[in-house]
């Protein structure tokens, strides 16, 4: 991943000054690249398929319409994410006024169907049994990051599910080091309880 | 090694990171504490799932979602665009053609403007009327008046008398204006004005009338009123406002109109003959081609005067000069 951030890096600069110029081809090419990353930032955040393709739209949106104000201190990417991120965190304000927010159900369709179909196996070959357990496990992860505070939430999501820098992510969320360092610790904390809780249960 | 620091170390090693002495400690401290052993083991785990949790694909469909939208947007904002710019070889040389068309027009309008204004002297007639619309208005209410006197001869002498008095202090205003002009259009031009400067004897024989002092008065307080006022003066004394005055005024009062060479000895005449037999003359509008007077001559004499009058030039009598039992008449003397 860390290969390809630097030839990305000049490929967007290249985009984004196109883009600026009004080639709605060159932001086509930077949505394609991003849209991916940018799902699963909006997914494990707002724990919903359906959120998280508003949240990317919105994100792109949001970049297309301010990319003049984009002032390349940070890579494109960054900024981007960060965009994304707090896209994801305001839809989820918007979830809670407008209901008690719902941790996803495993009876969730969207869900259970979706993204349980477009998960990729996790090893070569692997027996059905293993599978299944692994999904089992995957649910649980996605509820117990559902039960966390959203700033632990997201800090876990950069860090050890997406596996951002520390300088990206202070970049991204304009935090300190320190600051997102002791989150993700005490986040790490409360998903490792949580995981035994549920694994215990089961 | 505290149990807590310990485990704080291992949030960082857990990713590699922190010092290798510190890794030593930590590993020493593991060996003994099985609590700790049991979090870093946990710990290792939770962060190895988070780790290899599989990536989600996004819907198919989302990027096209995606660009219709922009597409759309950009598009809409590019009509707005094309239409004001494109193409740009054409377009451009219009819109700056077009510009300076309009600069230029709007400085010509600007510069127009004031001559405008400066030729309130040259063209007075309109702003005249303009500058007095209450004056005019009532002035033309004296014909309703004139219709009431000949069926009420008797009260004709102090109405007209009355109204007289109140065309007096106008005209009064008037002469004053009159008098402070030649000053004012000696600073402002080389030209000589339009009419000579009144004698100061008829207007001091009229009661004295507030309208010259608020006249002064406002002059001196606004600068707004002061640019009017100098537009009065420059209007005021120049022959087509006195003529329209004039036929104002006639239209009230009986009016003789004698016509002769020399305006001033004609003028002098009447003053002589005034003075001899207990006549005044009221008001004096005076211009170039025309003196306007307004008498108070007892009406057994006014036959007299008239028929010394025609000595003087050709007397064109009013139809009503027969049955004129007012003390008060016009006379309009003209120049041949």
């Amino acid at each position: 991943m860390t290969d390809t951030k630097g030839i990305q890096k000049d490929d967007d600069q290249e985009l984004v000054a196109l883009c600026r110029k009004g080639d709605t081809d060159a932001f086509e090419i930077l949505v394609r690249n991003y849209q991916k990353k940018m799902f699963n930032i909006a997914f494990r955040i707002t724990g919903s398929m359906e959120d998280a393709s508003e949240v990317v739209q919105d994100a792109f949106f949001a970049a297309h319409k301010n990319l003049k104000n984009f002032e390349q201190k940070s890579r494109f990417s960054t900024w981007l994410y960060s965009i994304t991120v707090n896209t994801a965190k305001n839809k989820l304000k918007q979830n809670l006024t407008r209901k008690t927010h719902e941790p996803h159900s495993s009876d969730d369709p969207l869900y259970a169907d979706s993204s349980a179909k477009r998960m990729e196996p996790a090893s070569d070959d692997p027996s059905a049994l293993d599978l299944l357990l692994k999904k089992d496990r995957q649910k649980s992860v996605q509820e117990c990051l559902n039960r966390l505070e959203q700033d632990f939430r997201e800090v876990i999501v950069l860090r050890d599910i997406q596996g951002f820098a520390y300088t990206e992510m202070a970049d991204m969320l304009s935090l300190a080091e320190g600051t997102i360092k002791s989150r993700l610790f005490r986040a790490r904390d409360a998903i490792k309880d949580c995981l035994k809780k549920l694994m215990g249960d089961r | 090694m505290d149990c807590s620091n310990v485990r704080k170390i291992l949030q960082e090693h857990i990713e590699g990171n922190g010092p290798q002495e510190q890794q030593t400690l930590v590993k020493e401290h593991l060996q003994s504490c099985e609590q700790c052993r049991l979090y870093a083991s946990e710990l290792m785990k939770t962060v190895e799932t988070l780790q290899c949790l599989d990536q989600v694909e996004p819907p198919a469909w989302l990027t096209a979602k995606v660009m219709k939208k922009i597409r759309e947007e950009d598009s809409s904002r590019k009509r707005w665009i094309e239409r004001l710019f494109f193409p740009l070889h054409i377009k451009i040389p219009i819109e700056v053609f077009a510009t300076l068309l309009i600069t230029v027009a709007a400085i010509f309008v600007f510069n127009n403007m004031g001559p405008e204004i400066q030729m309130v002297g040259v063209q007075p007639q309109a702003p005249a009327m303009k500058s007095m619309p209450a004056e005019s208005e009532k002035e033309l209410q004296i014909p309703k008046i004139q219709k009431q006197e000949t069926k009420q001869p008797q009260r004709l002498g102090e109405e007209a008398k009355h109204k007289d008095s109140t065309l007096n202090a106008k005209t009064r205003s008037l002469t004053t204006l009159k008098e402070e002009r030649p000053v004012a259009q000696r600073e402002r031009s080389a030209s000589p004005p339009a009419a000579p400067p009144m004698p100061p004897a008829p207007a001091s024989s009229f009661a004295p009338s507030p309208v010259p002092g608020t006249h002064q008065h406002e002059t001196g307080k606004s600068a707004g009123l002061a640019t009017r006022d100098e537009m009065l003066q420059k209007s005021a004394p120049t022959e087509p406002l006195y003529k329209l005055q004039a036929e104002k005024k006639a239209a009230g009062l009986t009016t003789f109109t004698l016509t002769v060479k020399a305006l001033d000895a004609a003028r002098k005449e009447i003053e002589t003959y005034l003075a001899r037999n207990n006549g005044e003359m009221k008001t004096i509008e005076q211009s170039e081609s025309r003196i306007i007077i307004t008498i108070k001559l007892d009406p057994a004499k006014i036959d007299k005067l008239l028929s010394h009058l025609g000595n003087l030039g050709t007397m064109k009598e009013d139809p009503q000069a027969l049955s004129l039992q007012s003390a008060l008449f016009k006379l309009v003397i003209e120049k041949q």
